[in-house]
């Protein structure tokens, strides 16, 4: 269920489409290409609320798709294109829902216990490379509940000089590092077993 | 505040799949528009994870949480990534100790001319050969220590001798210490000529691998990909040779057998007079490891036919 092929795209994405794309984004096409990860990004998170099980695929049927059309509506198309995208996932999405319902997936299994541990000792490598500041930041940031979780964040935003919901968002942006880095690290973890099994 | 409560409250419901259709439609165009907007959300489900894990969701939340909000396999990857993450907090609790980290001047940026390179080889060469001679030496202090130690020193020398001994102490840590520098200012220039080593890309979101039929199939030799932090896309070439096919079916996959594309589309011209098929995926769907790339010719009628595979192996970005 999470791996459903999208549609049949019938159209391969050429270098050529993909550059015109890109000039629609933006003329500079540094911030062009910031602009299609930002909205790829926010896909794949609008699909993940919308309960799809497959989001990166229907996101990349959705950009696959603008791309085909941009050439028609370059000319016309007035407002924000990152609204365009949306209306496109939005039928994409309708498709897939025709497709496959709204069948609810059971709950995960739980973690095999070495996999678990895998990731915490990626984390504690990962955390290793943060700055002493935002180590802290995070550490403390999680480290109450309750009614002491929200006067724990107030002191810890005064003390930042920060308001608290800026505090959230730089703690969340450090834990988005952290988990881009404890996915690499566990990649490579799990590469380095293969090679180490193919090498016996 | 009102606001900002209620907003909170409409994300939760949102991440939860309790909003109404026309509500939810409203939110998603604002997130699509505000990167603000956008934050706050990614900020809402950080929360939601954390309060499940905390055990402080009502039975009803958990319940939607469980049945709605772990659909999707990113969420349940964030989910065990915060579990590691309280535990980590709960062990260091106690543990917030300030690590010693390297002053900003001293971690360089990337290098893109050959001039700096060299420079850099050069600096690297000094160090190797200052770090060296600073062990020469403190082999050398060492042994006059051993020396003055194993002397008998006359009752009113005694007190040079002690001092003198104090001294050659004191410069021997301070060697030492030096030392530790100098590994340490190696280790990062050594990073630093790897990165420069690296070559550049034509374009900073698109590199391009082209697949020539003949040296990558199965049972050849592994084709070794270095996929630049900077790329955002990786573009896989594969060339056909002559089409016979009507469309191509094309399928990448890990090492574990774990899909990444799959896509099925006619061969596009790639050169003169050369048939093939491109496979466009994102780069971060490339983590090192190594992938094959299966490609199958689809008959105008029948099943694909198996042409061939193309192994390869993505290494450290």
């Amino acid at each position: 269920m999470s791996s459903v092929p999208v549609t049949k795209t019938e159209w391969e994405l050429t270098p050529e489409a993909f550059d015109g794309l890109l000039s629609w984004l933006n003329p500079d096409r540094e911030q062009a290409g910031r602009k299609y990860e930002e909205i790829r990004r926010k896909l794949i998170t609008i699909l993940s609320c919308r309960g799809c099980t497959c989001p990166e695929d229907l996101t990349d049927e959705t950009m696959n798709r603008v791309t085909r059309k941009v050439s028609e509506i370059i000319d016309s198309y007035l407002g924000d294109p990152a609204l365009y995208f949306y209306g496109v996932a939005h039928k994409v999405h309708l498709e897939w829902l025709r497709r496959n319902g709204r069948a609810l997936v059971p709950p995960p299994a739980p973690d095999p216990p070495e996999e678990t541990e895998q990731e915490y000792e990626c984390l504690e490598q990962c955390m290793e490379h943060l700055t002493s500041k935002s180590r802290e930041l995070v550490s403390e940031y999680h480290r109450e509940e309750k009614k002491a979780k929200i006067d724990g964040r107030k002191k810890l935003a005064d003390r930042l000089g920060i308001g608290v919901n800026a505090l959230r968002i730089r703690a969340h942006r450090i834990r988005a590092g952290l988990q881009e880095c404890v996915f690499l690290c566990l990649s490579k973890t799990r590469r380095d077993e293969i090679d180490t099994s193919a090498h016996r | 505040m009102t606001g900002n409560v209620e907003a909170e409250i409409s994300m939760k419901r949102y991440l939860l799949g309790e909003l109404a259709e026309p509500q939810q439609q409203e939110l998603e165009q604002g997130l699509m528009t505000s990167d603000e907007c956008f934050d706050r959300l990614l900020v809402a489900e950080d929360e939601l994870i954390n309060d499940y894990l905390r055990g402080t969701l009502s039975a009803r939340e958990e319940e939607k949480f469980d049945d709605y909000f772990l659909c999707a396999p990113q969420r349940r990857r964030k989910l065990r990534f915060f579990r590691s993450l309280l535990k980590y907090v709960g062990a260091n609790a106690e543990n917030s100790k300030t690590i010693w980290r390297w002053p900003e001047f001293l971690t360089f940026r990337p290098f893109p001319h050959r001039i700096i390179e060299a420079s850099l080889a050069g600096a690297l060469s000094l160090i190797v050969l200052g770090g060296s001679w600073l062990t020469f030496r403190i082999h050398h202090l060492n042994h006059l220590l051993e020396q003055a130690r194993s002397q008998t020193v006359p009752a009113g020398e005694r007190d040079d001798g002690q001092r003198q001994l104090a001294q050659l102490l004191a410069r021997n840590d301070q060697l030492t210490s030096e030392v530790q520098l100098q590994k340490g200012q190696r280790a990062v220039l050594e990073q630093e000529l790897a990165r420069a080593s690296t070559p550049q890309l034509s374009s900073p979101y698109m590199i391009r691998f082209a697949f020539t039929s003949g040296t990558v199939r199965s049972g050849g030799e592994m084709k070794k990909v270095t996929i630049p932090p900077s790329a955002t896309w990786v573009q896989l070439q594969l060339d056909l040779g002559a089409s016979d096919y009507r469309k191509y079916q094309t399928v990448l996959q890990s090492a574990e057998a774990e899909e990444i594309a799959n896509q099925t589309t006619p061969s596009m011209k790639i050169g003169n007079n050369v048939e093939g098929v491109v496979l466009t995926v994102p780069a971060k769907r490339l983590p090192y490891g190594d992938y094959s790339l299966k490609v199958s010719g689809v008959p105008a009628s029948g099943d694909p036919e198996n042409i061939g595979s193309y192994t390869f192996r993505v290494l450290q970005k």
